[in-house]
């Protein structure tokens, strides 16, 4: 079967959203089918760029390329799902977010503020309402997304978990002993909150330390935070790294905290249990809430500086129960995230 | 597609059409108002006054953000495209409206026809070597014939529709009275047109405070039994030559007197003194906004005619109105468009003095009809003032048309366009679809009354 996995392209930006969409290829092609990347690139700003990107994709003829039928695509994110395909499926990592549960939020509000927001929020519903509506399946990467689309928009959809290349690694490999860090792999940016966790070391009272990694708009302005709060020693960055290197910090820790305000998914969750580490999360934190049962998986805490300084120090001073929790965690994501021959089999099924 | 085509159009036609990429940071406002604001000598400019008092008093600027500029310079050109919408007053001479017309192709804009003919404004353009006014006469020239409505082909300054290059080129117009709508209709306009009444600019007791002034102009008149006022700009289109002949027909009882701001070019002196009729004519240029009040208070009529037609709403008719006089007018253009119980009308195109003098004497005659018609002519100005009808008006055009240029479907479709344009698609390329299924698209995402509902109850489970 000859499928085209359609994804906007943001230039220069690169994240989980790109990664899934990578290993989606990776795993049709290593079902024997044809697979290519169809991307468009695009920004989301001012609102009437976004209205435009949406009438490309809505208005792009995907049905052959080169003279050859595609048979089926499979649409990832908005606004690349509105592409028009008798058989098209989606796999839906998020909606556009300040469309719908953003919209009116106090710090993450971004469309609402804009001049034509309102009228391009509506064309956002309106478009996904068709778009997804017309879908021959529609499968989320998270049971939060998958309730997020029922309460806006009241279209089913199915959760279908997937995992990152690293989580197969991880998974499939050795964990060695506990460190004494807890690792934060994320884009650095607000929804993904990496100032909370700085403030927390200001309050964690044992030896403790967090390792933040990844890169983003957000790094210089976290640094200047590290500096500020004099929590420099405690605080590492490590900006841009290998998978070899991640893999490694993975199997170093002594926890994973993964603290995002309502994260879709989140890789970081599945990771950190396919390490055999403990997962400390926030109860506002969304996607993690799925696999992060508080002293079971790991540690819920409500998003309070004081609360994430003590979950640290709890896995600090009780190791056992860190390692408790990690096997624990291990154990879920080999039962609830499928491998990729599975997914593969679902989503064309 | 329509939309792509409509677009295509206006992009390659005359005057292309520069389509906004979206206000960056230097972004000032919502609206900019461009007009003539007193002490300006020009009528516009109390016009002005008055909608902008009445969009302050209707809250206006606390909706958008909104500010007025007068006078406009070429050092305030800068600032127009700053704004998402530019309200722009235009009327037919440079003096007052040169910056502001250039203005209006500086950004998206509504647009305020007080003549609708603006030939003279054109000319005056051309004299100044702009190259708006070649582009204005060339587009003119080309649609000249384009209407068959027998009331513009007989005023030949509105043969050729001077005001068409900025009315296609604007997202709005504003036209005072139902004859601007058909006349720019009749030329093929698309540009969504706004029939806004002229407001009412005196207040309701400006002939109150000035009855005694004028009992004491008409005493230095020995008390002429019937007193008629030929009030507002004297300039050849009053034909106050034949008002004058009808005068003299009516005989020693009646008195004639032409009050109003004296132009420039035109001897009116020497248009009356040709009539023969004498001391039974006064000429008053020029007098204090209170003396004009008290001479239309004094007036047991008023006469105001027009050939040939500009396409103006007569703010004088308005005052003469309100003041409760019954008022002689051409029957053509915007005095059309008047309620018939308001007003007398004689026959269009040059008057006759004699139609003109028989339709005098009889309201000299009949004290009844005079006041029937007065009364409604006073009734139907303060209907327009108590139901604030030009603010109301005036909100409606620009509240559409600033939804209309902030529409990011229209940006979208316009940056299309332009595209389209660039890569050489023509109309007939749209006509056989290149770039049509864009325009659909877009159209597909027009929210339906589902969405409204689904946000509601969104909001309320979240």
């Amino acid at each position: 079967m000859r499928v085209a996995v359609l994804h906007p392209q943001t230039a220069f930006v690169r994240g989980g959203a790109e990664t899934h969409a990578e290993a989606l290829i990776r795993a049709l092609r290593a079902a024997g089918h044809e697979a290519d990347l169809v991307q468009i690139a695009g920004k989301w700003y001012p609102p009437s760029q976004l209205a435009h990107q949406m009438a490309v994709w809505r208005s792009f003829d995907i049905t052959e390329s080169n003279g050859l039928v595609v048979d089926a695509v499979i649409g990832l994110k908005f606004p690349a799902y509105l592409a028009q395909h008798e058989r098209k499926i989606v796999w839906l990592i998020h909606q556009h977010r300040t469309a719908y549960e953003l919209w009116d939020h106090p710090v993450y509000a971004d469309l609402k503020r804009q001049d034509d927001g309102a009228k391009v929020r509506d064309m956002v519903w309106e478009a996904d309402r068709v778009a997804l509506g017309e879908a021959k399946r529609v499968f989320t990467n998270a049971k939060n997304v998958r309730d997020r689309l029922w309460s806006s928009l009241r279209i089913p959809a199915e959760p279908l978990y997937h995992p990152s290349h690293v989580a197969e690694e991880l998974l499939d490999g050795p964990s060695g002993p506990l460190g004494d860090f807890l690792l934060f792999p994320s884009r650095m940016e607000g929804l993904k909150r990496q100032s909370l966790a700085i403030e927390a070391m200001r309050h964690v009272s044992t030896g403790a330390r967090l390792v933040l990694v990844g890169r983003g708009p957000d790094e210089s302005q976290l640094r200047e935070q590290v500096e500020r709060l004099g929590v420099g020693e405690r605080v590492a960055f490590e900006i841009g790294v290998t998978d070899q290197r991640l893999l490694q910090l993975y199997r170093e820790a002594l926890g994973v905290y993964f603290g995002p305000f309502d994260e879709d998914y989140g890789y970081v969750t599945i990771e950190g249990f396919a390490a055999s580490r403990p997962v400390v999360t926030l109860t506002d934190s969304g996607g993690p809430l799925e696999f992060v049962r508080d002293d079971e998986t790991g540690l819920v805490r409500p998003p309070e500086p004081k609360a994430i300084a003590e979950a640290f120090d709890r896995l600090w001073n009780d190791r056992a129960g860190a390692e408790r929790m990690g096997a624990a965690g291990h154990d879920l994501v080999r039962v609830e995230v499928p491998r990729w021959p599975d997914i593969v089999a679902r989503l064309l099924g | 597609m329509d939309a792509v085509a409509k677009l295509v159009r206006r992009i390659r036609g005359p005057g292309a059409v520069a389509v906004q990429h979206g206000r960056g940071p230097g972004s000032r406002g919502d609206v900019i108002f461009a007009g003539p604001l007193p002490p300006a000598a020009t009528g516009v400019a109390t016009y002005d006054r008055a909608v902008l008092d009445g969009l302050e008093r209707a809250g206006l600027p606390e909706r958008v953000r909104f500010d007025a500029v007068w006078p406009v310079g070429s050092q305030e050109a800068g600032r127009f495209p700053g704004y998402h919408l530019g309200v722009f007053q235009l009327g037919n001479n440079v003096e007052f409206h040169l910056e502001i017309y250039r203005a209006a192709f500086l950004t998206d804009a509504l647009v305020v026809l007080h003549d609708l003919a603006l030939d003279d404004f054109v000319r005056g353009l051309i004299a100044a070597g702009d190259p708006l006014g070649y582009m204005a006469a060339r587009e003119a020239a080309r649609l000249q014939g384009a209407t068959d409505d027998p009331d513009v082909i007989a005023n030949a300054p509105l043969r050729e529709p001077w005001c068409a290059h900025v009315v296609r080129r604007a997202r709005g117009v504003i036209v005072h009275s139902d004859f601007g709508r058909r006349y720019l209709e009749g030329f093929g306009c698309r540009t969504p047109v706004f029939v806004v009444p002229h407001p009412v600019i005196e207040a309701p007791d400006a002939f109150g405070t000035t009855a005694a002034r004028a009992r004491e102009l008409r005493a230095g008149l020995h008390d002429p039994p019937f007193l008629v006022v030929a009030p507002g700009d004297m300039n050849e289109a009053k034909r106050l030559e034949a008002v004058a002949r009808a005068g003299a027909l009516l005989g020693k009882d009646a008195h004639l007197a032409i009050v109003g701001r004296r132009i420039e070019g035109y001897d009116v002196e020497g248009a009356i003194g040709v009539t023969g009729s004498g001391a039974r004519v006064s000429v008053h240029p020029d007098v204090p906004d209170e003396d004009f009040l008290a001479w239309l208070g004094a007036a047991d009529v008023a006469v105001d005619l027009r050939f040939p037609h500009r396409g103006e709403v007569s703010g004088s008719l308005s005052r003469a109105m309100q003041a409760g006089v019954p008022t002689v007018v051409s029957a053509t253009g915007t005095y059309l468009d008047v309620p018939d119980e308001t007003v007398i009308r004689i026959a269009p195109g040059p008057p006759d003095p004699e139609e003109l003098a028989s339709t005098l004497g009889r309201l000299r005659d009949d004290p009844d009809l005079r006041a029937r018609i007065g009364a409604a002519a006073a009734a139907h100005v303060e209907h327009l003032r108590v139901t604030d009808a030009t603010t109301r008006g005036y909100e409606r055009a620009i509240t559409e048309t600033l939804a209309l240029v902030r529409d990011p479907a229209r940006k979208a479709l316009a940056l299309w366009g332009k595209s389209l344009v660039d890569i050489g698609i023509t109309e007939d390329g749209v006509g056989a679809g290149y770039g049509s299924e864009y325009a659909r698209a877009l159209r597909s995402f027009e929210p339906g009354p589902e969405i409204a509902e689904a946000q509601e109850n969104f909001e309320r489970s979240s």
